[in-house]
């Protein structure tokens, strides 16, 4: 692996790879500003083989892999390299598309040792009406900024890194500074939280979560009716949830969200150091 | 043949692309979506985009996406 040094060195890298129109395969989707800041953090490497771009993203403790490769032929032999560097290492890679199409890129992974970790499915809410009136819980408010450590810490106890990408501080800070966090207290303590990012008519909605101590006590309701509200301009609003919750799908049913055919099967690869 | 238009409209049909003059913006098309308008694009105009042009600028109206297209001779 070689650290990525600027935004140029992967668009030259997939100007070398993307040659076949009917074969290109890719789970890059970041935009060049999300590139850019990955690269500024020294966070990015990339390894690129015949006809093939692997960029590692840095996490704690494993890395995020993303790929471009002129055909899935590529894509596998560049994966099965048994002298690559980046084998030492733990690997997620998110494997976005409608189940049938991303089946057999599911399948050159599995051929290089990756497994399926979990699968999650898209939703969506579209052209909803307004609620009709707006959300009164006192409990229910923007999150502080100087809240963000207390709802960092929240997060980062109940997601799942592989599969669920916590948010670091700085995001944190962002979004409590975007008012796009929101919080629902009971007695001065953290119940829950929503986070949620708006691109002007859509919203994405990243994180809904009540502490097991206070479920079942209507704070995940205010939550996203208070969510909804301040999203009421949105003509969609989409959210990722593992395929196997049930109970969050069903709740998320509840409020008008519906599949949207897509999934993201994420694949894992335990290094051959650990 | 498809239209860019129509191509857009099968992949977001909840949005009226005419009231936008910033698709990624506007949050009508977010980086999946961008992608997947490529491929499409690809496959109907028997193209291929390079991957040094899909940035959201290309994509960002239909005059940014059939400017595009004049670079890769699809005739308007």
């Amino acid at each position: 692996m070689r650290r990525v040094a600027d935004a140029r060195e992967v668009a030259e890298a997939l100007h070398r790879v993307k040659v076949e129109p009917l074969e290109y395969v890719t789970n890059l989707y970041a935009t060049p500003s999300i590139l850019e800041a990955w690269i500024g953090t020294g966070d990015l490497d990339r390894h690129e083989a015949a006809g093939c771009l692997l960029l590692f993203r840095r996490d704690v403790g494993f890395r995020h892999l993303y790929f471009a490769a002129r055909t899935r032929e590529a894509l596998a032999g560049c994966l099965k390299d048994p002298l690559a560097d980046w084998r030492a290492e733990t690997v997620t890679a998110d494997l976005i598309g409608r189940q049938l199409d991303v089946a057999a890129t599911v399948a050159a992974f599995a051929g290089a040792g990756f497994a399926l970790y979990t699968t999650l499915v898209r939703m969506a809410r579209i052209g909803f009406p307004p609620a009709p009136n707006e959300p009164t819980d006192p409990g229910v408010t923007f999150a502080m900024p100087d809240e963000e450590r207390i709802v960092h810490g929240f997060l980062d106890d109940l997601l799942d890194r592989y599969s669920e990408q916590t948010p670091s501080l700085r995001e944190i800070r962002r979004a409590i500074a975007d008012r796009q966090v929101l919080v629902a207290r009971r007695k001065g303590n953290l119940a829950g939280a929503l986070c949620y990012a708006t691109t002007g008519v859509a919203t994405t909605l990243r994180y809904w979560f009540v502490a097991s101590e206070h479920q079942d006590q209507g704070v995940g309701a205010a939550l996203m009716r208070r969510f909804l509200w301040l999203s009421r301009e949105s003509r969609r609003i989409v959210l990722w949830v593992m395929a196997g919750n049930h109970d969050a799908i069903t709740k998320y049913e509840h409020y008008g969200f519906r599949r949207d055919g897509l999934v993201d099967e994420i694949m894992l690869r335990r290094g051959d150091a650990s | 043949m498809k239209t860019p238009a129509e191509i857009l409209h099968s992949i977001r049909p909840e949005f009226d692309f005419a009231l936008s003059q910033d698709f990624v913006g506007d949050g009508m098309l977010d980086s999946f979506d961008v992608v997947t308008l490529v491929t499409e694009l690809d496959r109907e105009y028997s193209i291929s985009i390079d991957g040094e042009d899909i940035r959201p600028d290309n994509f960002r109206s239909l005059t940014a996406i059939e400017a595009l297209l004049k670079r890769y001779g699809v005739p308007r």
